[in-house]
């Protein structure tokens, strides 16, 4: 692998971009607004600063600047020319995915494998918009990408197992495990969990306890990490609301309809961590919320 | 001073927490209380607030694992910085 793309600079463009630098590929990370490229280049150089404080184990200081040196920040999808291998983090939107995929299909080498990352959308829907079905996969990275060890990976109906074999390659050069599951929309981890996100606003919607109280019995009874709001907050409340919206529609079944809460909150601009507030309010917003202020 | 930092490092703490006290020497990590952000947060506070630079490559995990501790961290920056601008 000589040269990996990326498209997205969001929270999660970012992340995989921070975890295949360290690894020491060559990215190339497209979005194509230039703030949100410098914006992420300051993410990633934190991320990169506290890296050996949140990782353990007696990591040691990165070489931040080697790593940044290593990561190409562009506006020119054209630029993935040379690219094996493209991760995409697009928002969560099916039409500008839909839009992108065929760019993709024509800037790219017929070789290059597409790697999904998307919270919900069904991955042969995507395979279906290019011309290269058999080289497209889910590649569902965690939030932090560069903290999380395992990658869930998603066989889109005709997903290739030479693509499935290039994925897992990549993904141990990273020092990342995978497991691969059949396609449908949200996948294992989102169905599961939007599910019981969803029904965690529920219960701050009709009264049956307060946001601290369902965090902290997630986190101190089950012990979680994190409790189901903070999580929104981190996955972001629109994302959330067009993961359900997506699960919804893809199976028709009513189990999956957004908590009327949920979207007050994202029509109102209150999308968790990144905008400063969700269900619970943060330091800092981080660099999307600046970005359009 | 130092007093006024440990109050706002409490407030800082307290939000993560989301009101809950939090006593000064227990573990925010293990306790559940803050995660991994917490970190990058910490910092950019620290800026912000502050207008002290925490030492990252000199530090560990442990330096940060309670208030106490994140405290001392933040009064040896603070007299550091003020050497330097009063050199």
């Amino acid at each position: 692998m000589s040269q990996l793309g990326v498209v997205g600079a969001g929270t999660m463009g970012t992340g995989v971009s921070q975890l295949f630098a360290e690894a020491g590929l060559e990215v190339v990370l497209v979005d194509s607004q230039r703030r949100a490229l410098d914006a992420g280049r300051e993410q990633i150089r934190t991320s990169l600063q506290t890296a050996h404080l949140v990782r353990g184990g007696g990591a040691k200081p990165l070489d931040v600047d080697a790593v940044l040196g290593r990561i190409r920040f562009t506006t020119e999808l054209k630029d993935l020319s040379g690219a094996e291998y493209v991760v995409e983090n697009i928002t969560e939107d099916w039409e500008a995915k839909r839009r992108l995929y065929p760019e993709l299909d024509d800037v790219c080498p017929p070789d290059t494998v597409f790697g999904v990352n998307t919270s919900a959308i069904a991955i042969s829907r995507i395979g279906s918009v290019t011309r290269r079905p058999e080289k497209v996969v889910g590649t569902h990275f965690m939030n932090p990408a560069h903290l999380k060890p395992t990658v869930e990976v998603i066989r889109g109906f005709r997903t290739s197992e030479d693509t499935l074999q290039r994925t897992g390659e990549l993904l141990e050069r990273a020092g990342r495990r995978h497991i691969v599951v059949n396609d449908a929309a949200g996948f294992v981890t989102n169905r599961v969990a939007m599910l019981t996100v969803n029904e965690a606003i529920f219960l701050v919607h009709e009264g049956v306890a307060d946001v601290r109280s369902i965090d902290r019995l997630f986190k101190e009874c089950f012990g979680h990490p994190m409790g189901p709001l903070a999580t929104a907050d981190l996955i972001g409340l629109d994302t959330v609301l067009y993961s359900l919206e997506v699960i919804y529609a893809d199976l028709n079944d009513s189990k999956y309809r957004p908590c009327p809460l949920l979207r007050r909150m994202v029509e109102a601009g209150l999308h968790g961590r990144k905008t400063g507030r969700g269900f619970h309010t943060y330091e800092s917003a981080t660099r999307e919320d600046k970005a359009h202020v | 001073m130092s007093e006024s930092v440990r109050e706002q490092l409490r407030q800082l703490v307290s939000r993560h927490t989301d009101g809950l006290a939090v006593g000064d020497d227990e573990d925010l990590f293990d306790r559940g209380y803050v995660n991994s952000l917490f970190v990058v947060q910490l910092v950019a506070w620290a800026e912000r607030e502050l207008d002290v630079r925490l030492p990252l490559n000199d530090l560990v995990l442990d330096d940060l694992r309670t208030i106490g501790a994140i405290d001392e961290v933040l009064r040896k920056s603070l007299t550091e910085e003020d050497a330097w601008t009063s050199a």
